[in-house]
Order: C-alpha cells, then structure tokens, then sequence
C-alpha cells in the first residue's frame, strides 16, 4: 500500500509542476466571471445557466485532464528509462498500474472537486446556491465516472503510445457519454444490422450518463435515492476494476529494453 | 522522487488574472456600445456565419429545457425496463414538470442567448417577451424587449401583432389599432401564408382589429374583417354569431371589450399544451 501512494504522490507532484491544472482552471475561471458579468435584463439572482455552463466546464476540464493525464503515465516512465530503477525496487507491475491509476485518478478528482468549488463559489456570488447534499452525491458520481477514464487511460497506454492511447480514449468515452444513452430512442427506428450493432454499443461501451446528476444540481430535483447512488458507484467501481485487470494483463508481460527507449 | 512543486507560476496567475479582468470588461463595454443596426452581423455573425441559426434554435430550445426543470421532450424508446434505465431514472429524474414563479426568471439568460446568437430569431424574442410579462410580471421589461426586436426586425408582422396586443392589455386601443394595421400590412413577410402559424397569426390580427372597429362604433368594418377572420377559420362559431348579431343591427351579448380582453389575455399555462399530452401518451406507452 505504501509503494501505490508513494506512485500517486510522483504523479501528483508532476501533474503540480506542469501547471496544466491552474491553466484550466484560470480558464473555468474566465468563463465564469464573464458569465456574471452579463446583465439579464437586470433579474438578479437568476443564476441557472452560470451553474449549467460551470458544470459542464467541470466535467470537460475533468474528462480532458483524466484522459491527458492517465495515458502518459507508465509511457512516460518508459521513455525516460525510470520504469527500470522503479521495476528494480520491491514494486511489482500490478502495483505500478495501480500506483499510475490512484496518482491519475486522486490528482483530477482534486481539480475536478476545484471546479465544483469555483462554480458554487460564483453561484454564491451571483445569489444562488446548490443542495448540499445533492452535491455531495455529483460529486461522488463524478469521481466514479473520473476513475473509469483514467482506468480506461492507463490500460490502452499499456500497448500504445500516449498520443494514440489519448485519441483512443476520447473516441471511446465521446461515443459513451454521446451515443450510448441515446441508444434505447435510436433502437425504436432501427431494425436489423444497425440495430444489433447499436445493441453491441449499448452493453459494450460505459454508462457514464449514470454519474451525471448535473439535472439534479441545477434545476433543483433534491437528492437522488441512495440505492440508485450505491447501483452507479459499484457499477463505476466493477468498470474501473476490468480496466486496471485489462491494463495489468497488457503490462505485466511487456519487455522493455534500454536500445528502444534510446 | 526527489521532484518538488515549483512556485514559479506567477506569471500564469497574471494572464489568468489579465484575462479575467479583460472578459468581465468586454461584458460590461458591450452594454454601453450603440446598438447594432439590423443589417449588421454582429459579433456573432462574424464568429459563427450562418452556423448562429442553428445555435440560436439550440439555445431557443435549451429555454424550453429549462421551462421542463431540465427534461428534454419527451422521446419514444425501444426499451426502458433495463437495469442502466430504471437507475438513469432514478439519477436523472424525467417526470414532466413546469418552472413556476420565479423559477420562469431561469428560462430568460437562454433566450436571451439565442436572440444575440441571431438577432432575427423573432421567435426567440417574442418568448423572452411571453415570459417577462406574464411569468415574471414584468411588462416594461417586455415592451423593451419587443422594442429591440422591431429594431432589428422593422418588417416582421409578429413583433407588430405582439406589440398590440401588449397595448390591447394596457388598455392603448387607438396606438394598438395603428400596429395591427402595420402588422396586417406586412402579413405574412417572409413566412409561408399557407402555414397554419402565419393562419392563425393573420386571423388575431383581424379579429383582434374588428374588435378595436367595434369600440369605435364602426361595424360595417369590423363586419368586413370578422368576415375575413371567419374565411381563415370557418369553425370559429363566436365569429359568426358576433357577425349575425352586428348585421341584425343588434347589441350584442358579450360587449366587444370584455371578449377582446379575454382573447388577448395569457397566462404561462399555455406554454406547454402540448406536454401535458407527451406526458399522456408517455404514461399509455
């Protein structure tokens, strides 16, 4: 246990060394000031579509920092040559997986829990609020739905370079957060190959419309039932755990050698 | 092991900070700039082309989203009995509910979106106009608005039919009968006459103008446009008997004022007709 939080602690120190984070946050930050600053017909404390945009940056800036970050991880030690004294050390290949995976995963959760912050903080400003407890469950949710990316990160980068692994993973969580929930209104048109393709995309690709209460956060519905909120978290947790399977079985036979890294 | 977090970020707090101060400014100078003229793109033009259509429409659309408390219209589905819908049902809630109160103030910032993401979206405009006045209560805000769309829409007949019906509310019959005249005389612009919207739209306006004659005491002309207002919609019974009585030179029941004041009165129970039946047959299916 320690050797994985040892991992995550590098990966945290290089993701706060690269600035990647305050310059997405910079930006979050932006968009949001120049959301207040407009002036609807003077209303005041209409502050729907400052949450709405807010959200939505949180869960972009989040899903490209997951992606970004996860993939260059074990690549990245490769080529540098650091995976040879790190593999030398009493540290398996399972335990390196899962070492990138919590780094990659803990560090955007943290960034991503920082965008909440800045939305509610300029939605307080703005003289709304968010439910509490609403939030809490967003957040959990999106956390889930942030540790299967990564997951999904690590395991391509396994057997692609980062580039690749990065352009893959984006193909593959695109199609999953935009056409698998609109599969079951598309299978009402479409019969035979189209349809049975489309019913491979719906049980094959991730559900991450299930870690998505943002409905909840900005319109108001109350919290969401706690059996429905533990289903979804065992469901991201049983994703992120085939991904780390599929990335430690990619990884743990891999040959490195000094010439390719040179 | 050894790497250590540098504080040499400095100068990315300054852009950031830079940037930050540059945008708010840029929302508060757009304000205080003079109006665009009708013919010009604006900054959306120049941005998005004629790709600000279909923004606009999504943003119109991102309204009516947000008057259904985030659920979007309701969409038939192969199957929702599945273990990822029943929890999807339970995440993201899809019963069919209305904003109300001050709720509708949330439906506003989209629709505001949407008419500078196309000043010609008159529809658009018209809503914005809908909702201030009968959702917020907010007349003067709506009269403003609709302002601005006749500015940057002078030959659209919509504005002007609203805007009389703005001033038939507020009790302004004679400035109300000169914007029916201006709208009736620009019907149908650039909208299909044959399509039932610009129908009905054409019909308003001369039923609501055959009222205004008959305040006036002038019912051979208020005959005529009831008249053209029945030819448009031969169902319409109250209009044939408000002609037989106005022919047989007799008062009639309903005073002229009372049914025009009911025919132009609204309330923001109207705006969603059509999804109590979505709601309906969503429930049947």
């Amino acid at each position: 246990m320690t050797a994985l939080w040892t991992l995550a602690k590098i990966v945290w120190l290089e993701m706060l060394r690269k600035k990647e984070i305050y310059v997405l946050f910079i930006l979050l930050a932006a968009l949001l000031l120049a959301l207040i600053s407009l002036d609807v017909y003077g209303l005041g404390q209409v502050t729907g579509y400052v949450k709405e945009i807010g959200l939505l940056g949180a869960w972009v800036l989040g899903w490209i920092l997951a992606v970004n970050t996860s993939v260059r991880q074990l690549p990245q030690e490769e080529r540098r040559g650091t995976v040879f004294p790190l593999l030398a050390k009493p540290v398996s290949r399972l335990e390196l997986v899962l070492g990138k995976w919590l780094g990659s995963w803990t560090i955007v959760c943290g960034a991503t829990f920082c965008f909440y912050a800045a939305t509610w903080g300029v939605t307080l400003l703005r003289g709304g609020t968010f439910a509490p407890a609403v939030v809490v469950q967003a957040a959990l949710l999106h956390a889930a739905a942030l540790g299967v990316v990564a997951a999904l990160g690590i395991a391509l980068s396994t057997r692609m370079n980062p580039d690749a692994a990065a352009a893959t993973a984006y193909v593959v969580t695109g199609a999953s957060f935009l056409l698998v929930p609109r599969v079951p209104a598309l299978l009402v048109t479409s019969k035979g190959l189209s349809g049975a393709l489309l019913l491979v995309v719906y049980n094959l690709l991730p559900h991450f419309e299930l870690f998505d209460e943002r409905r909840r956060l900005v319109h108001d519905w109350g919290p969401a039932h706690g059996g429905a909120i533990s289903g979804a978290l065992l469901y991201g947790a049983l994703l992120t755990a085939v991904f780390l399977l599929l990335a430690w079985i990619g990884y743990r036979k891999k040959k490195f050698s000094r010439g390719d890294i040179l | 092991m050894t790497a250590r977090f540098s504080t040499n970020a400095w100068p990315w707090f300054g852009v950031g900070a830079g940037w930050i101060l540059a945008a708010s400014l840029v929302c508060r100078l757009e304000a205080k700039l003079p109006p665009e003229r009708p013919d010009e793109q604006g900054l959306a033009g120049l941005l998005l082309g004629s790709s600000r259509h279909a923004l606009s429409a999504d943003l119109f659309e991102k309204a009516d989203v947000y008057f259904h408390k985030g659920v979007e219209h309701f969409e038939r589905k192969a199957f929702t009995n599945d273990w990822f819908q029943r929890t999807l049902g339970d995440i993201a809630p899809a019963t069919h509910r209305h904003a109300e109160g001050q709720e509708t103030a949330e439906i506003i910032p989209w629709l505001e979106f949407a008419t500078r993401a196309d000043p010609h979206n008159v529809e658009a405009f018209l809503v914005t106009a809908f909702w201030l006045d009968t959702g917020l209560h907010r007349p003067d805000l709506a009269g403003r608005v609709l302002l601005e769309a006749e500015r940057l829409n002078p030959r659209d007949y919509r504005v002007l039919l609203e805007r009389g019906r703005f001033e038939i509310e507020s009790g302004r019959f004679d400035p109300a009968a000169a914007l029916l005249d201006a709208a009736l005389s620009l019907w149908p612009g650039s909208l299909d006459p044959a399509d039932r919207q610009s129908q009905l739209d054409k019909a308003e306006i001369l039923t609501y103008r055959a009222f205004l004659f008959e305040f006036k005491g002038r019912n051979a002309e208020a005959i005529a446009l009831f008249k053209n207002s029945l030819a448009i919609f031969p169902e319409r019974t109250y209009l044939k008997a408000r002609i037989a009585e106005l022919e047989a030179g007799k008062e009639p029941e309903q005073s002229a004022r009372s049914l025009l004041s009911r025919l132009v009165k609204r309330s923001p129970d109207i705006a969603c007709k059509a999804g109590e039946e979505e709601e309906d047959r969503s429930e049947s299916d």
